[in-house]
Parts: structure tokens; C-alpha cells; sequence
């Protein structure tokens, strides 16, 4: 690579020459706050693109919670690292290590793009920017109780009981049922053992249902009185 | 190996360094220059207890670590971690 080239990519080798001069020489312009050291910097130039997104800035403008920005953060990083299966598992377990199954949650929700789902729809039907606000917040905060993911084992009947007592034990605001992969077409059954409870009118919910061939989002949504 | 970074304003950022190609002997040199120690596999402060990346409560290895400038904050080099320090200090890198 000519060294016009390395401009131009923004890098220069060269390490492997170094020597414990160099070391030292290098260590000075660290404590002049030229330089930083990394074992890879495309680990912080992923970090750094994510944050640049126009999907994160816009995910940022409805929360102030510094946490839920690092998991919307993860949540991108996940989606750009999907095809390195060991990178995502071993930043899964930090996330699940830190933030608990919630946390790993709201980061599967970015990943996978159901939040974008989600949020198209709240847009629709919030009035104001605070009230919508309010309604991300709340669904984030509740996350446990609010969103449940399909996995392609999982028993039909058995999931839709428990989504329905979990419903009708919190009364969320928005509910969301989503799969991705194989598993949609459990989320459908799912989904068509709910809109069985829905007729029952036991509780005032409408749906929405966004289908893709390796997606399915079905958003359960409290009626106001 | 070194990174140029630039903010969107065209305003130099800190440089990227590499570790990835220096020698062990060098990164545990490298740590001593800066006030800092290893054990040979993981980063140890001058106490000799092991250095916890502060946004993940883990030991810092020598072979995937991050050290920033300023007050020399040593992290484990993965995308949870840098994205916390990111989030707390601002794009500085």
C-alpha cells in the first residue's frame, strides 16, 4: 500500500516494527493526549459508526436514559455483527451480564428492527412528542411485561396462556409479539390463539401485524376508554 | 498499526494505535510506562490487583485491551465497553 493509499484508508502499519524505543516514544504522545491504544480498532470504529446512524439518533431523541442509548447502541452493533455468530454470543452475555434479560431484550428489539415496528405505529397514534415519549419509556421500563420473543420450540398454547395472564395481570399500553426466522411461523399460531382471546372481549386491545418473510411483529394496543 | 480519526467537522481526534500487532513484552512495557503492571495475561494496577473494566466488572486482559488518554482509562477492548465509555465521555476518539 502506497502511503497515499494509507491517507486515504486512514491507517499505517508498521507495528511489528516497533521496538521498546518506540514503545517509549509512542507512550509520549499518549500523556500528550495524541493517542490511544487498542488491540482493535474496528471494535471502536463499529462503536463510533453505530452512533452515527441516522436509525440511533433517532432512537436517542425519545429517551434521556444514558442506559437504554448504550442497549439501542448494542442493538445496532448486534444487527451489523450478525454473521460472526462468536462476536454476537460472547456481546450478548455482556449485555444479559450487565443488564439483565430486559436489557438484552430492548438491544434483540433494535437488532431485529421490531422497535422500528413499534415505533412507527406509536407515532401514529401519539399526540404530542411528551406523550410519546412517556408511552417509550413506560414500554421500555416494562419491558419484561410488555414484549414477548417466539422462539421456534415453544409451545403454542402454553405462550398464549401466558401472554394473556400476563396482559391481563399489567394492562400495558402496547404489547408486543415478535419472531424472527423459524420461528414466525409459531409467532403466527401464537398470534392466532390471542385474536382468539381478543373476541372474547375480555380485554379492549386492537392489533397490528407486520409480516415479513423472516419477520413477524404482532402489536397488541390498549383501546382508551 | 495506526487509525487517523476525524470528527464529522473535520476536527482531528485522538489516533488509533494498535496493540494488536505488539508483542506481549512490549504491551506489559507499555503498561509500566503509564503507571500500570501485568501479571503476563491480565492488566494489574500498582497494588498488583488485577484492573475491572468499570462498565463490565471484569478483569482487563493484555491481549484485548483499550487504554484512552487523559487519565488513562483501561478498558476491555469489546463493543459494550467501548460504547459505555462513548456514551460517558463523548465521541473523544
Amino acid at each position: 500500500m502506497s502511503s497515499d493509499e494509507n491517507v486515504i484508508a486512514g491507517v499505517t502499519h508498521g507495528a511489528l516494527a516497533y521496538t521498546e524505543d518506540k514503545i517509549k516514544a509512542v507512550v509520549q504522545r499518549f500523556r500528550n493526549k495524541e493517542i490511544a491504544f487498542v488491540e482493535d480498532p474496528e471494535v471502536i470504529n463499529i462503536a463510533k459508526e453505530q452512533r452515527g446512524t441516522a436509525e440511533y439518533g433517532l432512537l436517542r431523541e425519545y429517551s434521556d436514559n444514558p442506559d437504554f442509548h448504550i442497549l439501542f447502541q448494542m442493538g445496532l452493533t448486534l444487527r451489523k455483527l450478525q454473521r460472526q455468530q462468536n462476536r454476537v454470543e460472547s456481546l450478548r452475555n455482556k449485555i444479559l451480564k450487565k443488564y439483565e434479560i430486559g436489557g438484552l431484550h430492548i438491544a434483540q428489539l433494535i437488532q431485529n428492527g421490531f422497535f422500528n415496528r413499534y415505533l412507527a405505529s406509536a407515532l401514529e397514534r401519539a399526540r404530542t412528542p411528551k406523550q410519546l415519549r412517556l408511552e417509550i419509556r413506560n414500554l421500555l421500563d416494562a419491558i419484561e411485561n410488555s414484549v414477548v420473543f417466539v422462539k421456534e420450540n415453544d409451545n403454542v398454547d402454553f405462550l398464549a396462556q401466558t401472554i394473556i395472564i400476563k396482559i391481563s395481570a399489567t394492562n400495558p399500553k402496547t404489547f408486543i409479539i415478535c419472531a424472527s426466522g423459524w420461528a414466525t411461523r409459531r409467532c403466527r399460531e401464537v398470534e392466532w390463539e390471542i385474536k382468539k382471546w381478543l373476541r372474547t372481549g375480555t380485554l379492549r386491545y386492537e392489533f397490528e401485524t407486520y409480516t415479513s418473510k423472516y419477520r413477524e411483529v404482532f402489536l397488541l394496543i390498549r383501546l382508551e376508554e | 498499526m495506526r487509525c487517523l480519526s476525524y470528527s464529522e467537522e473535520g476536527e482531528r481526534r485522538v489516533e488509533l494505535f494498535s496493540l494488536r500487532d505488539i508483542s506481549p513484552d512490549l504491551k506489559i512495557l507499555l503498561l509500566r510506562e503509564i503507571g500500570f503492571d501485568s501479571d503476563g495475561t491480565f492488566v494489574l494496577d500498582n497494588n498488583g490487583e488485577k484492573v475491572l473494566d468499570r462498565y463490565i466488572n471484569e478483569p482487563i486482559r493484555i491481549d484485548n485491551m483499550a487504554i484512552f488518554p487523559g487519565s488513562s482509562v483501561i478498558l476491555d477492548n469489546n463493543p459494550l465497553s467501548i460504547s459505555s465509555f462513548l456514551e460517558e465521555y463523548g465521541d473523544v476518539i
